[in-house]
């Protein structure tokens, strides 16, 4: 097992051959918009004045990201002071926020961008005008209205509980992915949802934001959240950030990429050009995967779309095949020995089979979630957990292939007078050839659509166009992802048919 | 290699009924003997008691006087040639392939394999016929037979141990069948245990036999005796089944 993780890493060596090399700062972000966003403006200028960046955007939660900061996977990304309070730290005094941290995690935080994204819930405006709902004490009159909230705002400390109990209300509500949550708000399949205050989508959703009358949402101040043995040199040049954006600013940078369709990278690059920060075209902008297309007016830009489109496609691709491959050639390697082991041994077999099967059901968002303290963020986690997910169709097929090998053909084994260990290799697992590469297909398919998740954790591969996308409510990115993906599994289905058991009859040597 | 069992019982299940209930047995070297009885009275499974492929509850087997150890089973197999009433030629091997699949495993030599191979496709009149190269699905049941006698005669074992070889070949090709069975023991000099329940082809190729009923022996006789004189109720009817 050791050998092979190390086998593993050197494949991350040669995935990424300036990663280490050159110790670049690495810059993550959640996957929504504004987060995107700070990160990408944090990016530009240290690659401006120098650095090398490497950029680990789209992970999934505030979880993701502070255990990768903690765990030294990240050395900034954009955080949140409320979050940072009630739900990092979990005290109150914001004054003791800066020494606790450095305290328990030696992390620090750096001076504010400016504005204030506070939570608030948001309900569609000819709703609000009908009901007359204008604070969120009003909400506790209308029972009846059903929120569809992110998943985040459901669980999190300050989030619809405790925001529920403050305000007395009752209402029924629902998680579902943010970026989702609009989509059902404007087909009337639920009636608010949480909101940011400087989401571009309150304009384009034609929204309405309910005044937080009970001051129940605390202060979510926008800084960036980095490691304390960051260089001060660095440290210095994001303080640059310090109240240079308000509401206004960022609302209106949200809507550029969200309504206009701009890129992250065009953005960030337009606001520090905008600064005097950043000269006028000298900056060599690297196409950074997570960047959304542009579908730009004119034809010249639309041919360099195209292009990166095509890059950045084939590197998606690279990835996730890379990360399937790796986690599939694992699942192989250990899972026909256990299928064989069950095989052998029936009283193994009732151990291991619902062991395997137990794995299958830990959802793949939960499971890579688990893997960050151990694996860190990447793609060396989401391997591990690909890893486990093809275990129970590989070894189950496996126990089921060679149990049902019919009892003449044991018996001719037995009697030609084959050792156990000849009849295993000779026989039985040529005859279990079909049903195993039947298992080892299904595993295939099920890492390719599994691992379009491992985005969540910065692992890269046809998933990144699909959480970005998911953030950005932009199907055209998240059919990029998708197409792909479905196009690999069907690849997958038909390469499966080469090694159709009919061909592989006779590789014995002939007289 | 004389053969001896010693009042073998067995059963599947410890709570179950007794496939054979007690049964002693003496078989010279050379000597060919017919097990017969109705199907489930226990034939197949005194036949592979005697190369081990199931081991007995009770009682023991002698091979030239000696224990059956298990240390030496896998060696002691190959002295023992065994035809199934399925062929069990294995579905990924050519017919060659098939034949010679123990001598390869145990590493032959090239030239050795295939003259072998060219000796024993003789004896079951299969040398001529271009079917060497083909897959066992591509063959049919009788020819299938013959391979897996080939296969069976490859070692040169001192006992052949033919199960049921005739139930799924119709009558034609059974005939042909026994034919090369006959061959068999003509120019060779083998023990051949015969289990069926087609008494008419027993008695053609078989000096001696053993008529088994629920796990015991009713009657074990020449050939020439059983046939004169039967003696219990179910040996009438085996031979009443000859004169129809």
């Amino acid at each position: 097992m050791k050998r092979l993780l190390i086998f593993i890493l050197f494949s991350f060596v040669f995935l990424l051959p300036n990663a280490w090399a050159k110790e670049p700062i690495r810059i993550g972000s959640k996957h929504f918009t504004e987060n995107y966003l700070l990160a990408e403006m944090m990016s530009q200028l240290l690659e401006a004045r120098g650095y090398s960046v490497e950029r680990v955007q789209g992970l999934g939660g505030t979880m993701v990201c502070f255990e990768a900061l903690r765990n030294g996977e990240l050395d900034v990304y954009p955080e949140y002071t409320g979050t940072l309070l009630k739900q990092i730290l979990k005290i109150k005094n914001e004054n003791k926020m800066s020494s606790v941290l450095k305290e328990r995690y030696d992390l620090e935080i750096l001076p504010a961008f400016g504005f204030n994204n506070s939570y608030a819930i948001a309900l569609n405006e000819d709703l609000a005008e009908e009901k007359g709902l204008k604070k969120i004490s009003d909400l506790k009159y209308q029972y009846k209205l059903k929120g569809g909230l992110s998943y985040e705002f459901l669980r999190r400390e300050d989030g619809w509980e405790d925001l529920a109990a403050a305000y007395r209300l009752s209402n029924r509500v629902m998680g579902m992915e943010h970026g989702l949550a609009y989509e059902a708000l404007r087909h009337d399949q639920t009636n608010f949802t949480d909101a940011y205050t400087t989401d571009a989508k309150i304009e384009r959703y034609n929204l309405r934001l309910l005044e937080d009358d009970l001051n129940f949402f605390p202060i979510y101040k926008a800084v960036p959240f980095v490691q304390s043995n960051l260089p001060e040199k660095v440290k210095s040049i994001l303080s640059l950030f310090e109240n240079q954006i308000d509401e206004a600013t960022m609302t209106r940078l949200n809507a550029q990429v969200e309504i206009n369709k701009f890129s992250f990278a065009e953005v960030a690059r337009t606001f520090l050009k905008e600064k005097g920060w950043i000269k006028k075209k000298l900056i060599p902008v690297k196409l950074s995967a997570q960047s959304p297309i542009v579908v730009a007016p004119q034809a010249e830009k639309k041919n360099k779309a195209n292009v990166s489109l095509l890059k950045e496609l084939s590197q998606n691709c690279f990835e996730h095949l890379f990360m399937v491959l790796v986690a599939l050639s694992l699942g192989v390697v250990v899972a026909i020995p256990i299928g064989v082991l069950a095989y052998r041994n029936e009283q193994w077999a009732h151990f291991i089979l619902p062991l395997t099967g137990l794995l299958q059901t830990i959802p793949s968002i939960a499971l890579l979630a688990l893997m960050i303290p151990l694996f860190g963020i990447g793609m060396l986690p989401a391997i591990v957990a690909l890893f486990l997910y093809s275990l129970l169709p590989i070894v189950r097929n496996t126990y089921v292939g060679l149990n049902g090998i019919e009892a003449v053909y044991r018996d001719t084994a037995r009697a030609l007078g084959m050792t156990p260990k000849q009849r295993l290799w000779e026989v039985e697992l040529r005859l279990a050839y079909p049903t195993l590469l039947a298992g080892i297909k299904t595993a295939a398919i099920i890492n390719i659509g599994t691992a379009t998740l491992a985005a969540f954790i910065g692992a890269g591969g046809l998933g990144e166009p699909i959480v970005t996308g998911l953030a950005l409510n932009n199907h055209q990115l998240i059919l990029q992802g998708a197409i792909p993906a479905a196009v690999l599994a069907i690849g997958v289905e038909l390469l499966f048919r080469l090694f159709d058991p009919k061909k592989q009859l006779s590789l014995e040597q002939s007289l | 290699m004389d053969i001896q069992l010693k009042r073998l019982s067995f059963q599947y299940h410890p709570k179950g009924a007794h496939i054979l209930k007690d049964v002693s047995l003496k078989i010279k070297f050379g000597e060919s003997l017919a097990i017969i009885g109705p199907s489930g009275t226990g034939k197949s499974t005194l036949l592979k008691m005697i190369n081990g492929l199931l081991l007995p509850q009770k009682g023991s087997v002698l091979l030239n006087k000696e224990p059956l150890h298990l240390s030496q089973i896998h060696a002691l197999r190959r002295r023992f040639g065994y035809v199934m009433q399925e062929a069990g030629l294995f579905p990924f091997l050519t017919v060659e392939e098939n034949i010679t699949f123990m001598a390869r495993l145990d590493g032959w030599d090239r030239e050795e394999i295939k003259k072998r191979l060219n000796e024993v496709l003789d004896l079951v009149d299969l040398a001529g016929r271009p079917l060497r190269k083909r897959m066992p699905d591509q063959l049919s049941g009788g020819q299938r037979q013959r391979v897996s006698m080939a296969r069976a005669l490859f070692y040169d074992p001192p006992v052949l141990l033919l199960d049921e070889p005739f139930t799924y070949l119709d009558s034609l090709v059974s005939e042909e069948l026994l034919r090369e069975f006959l061959k068999v023991k003509e120019q060779l000099n083998k023990t051949i245990i015969l289990v069926t329940h087609d008494l008419r082809r027993a008695c053609r190729l078989a000096d001696r036999i053993c008529l088994l009923s629920n796990g015991v022996i009713e009657q074990d006789t020449s050939v020439q005796k059983f046939l004169t004189s039967p003696k219990s109720h179910l040996a009438k009817l085996f031979v009443q089944t000859l004169e129809k």
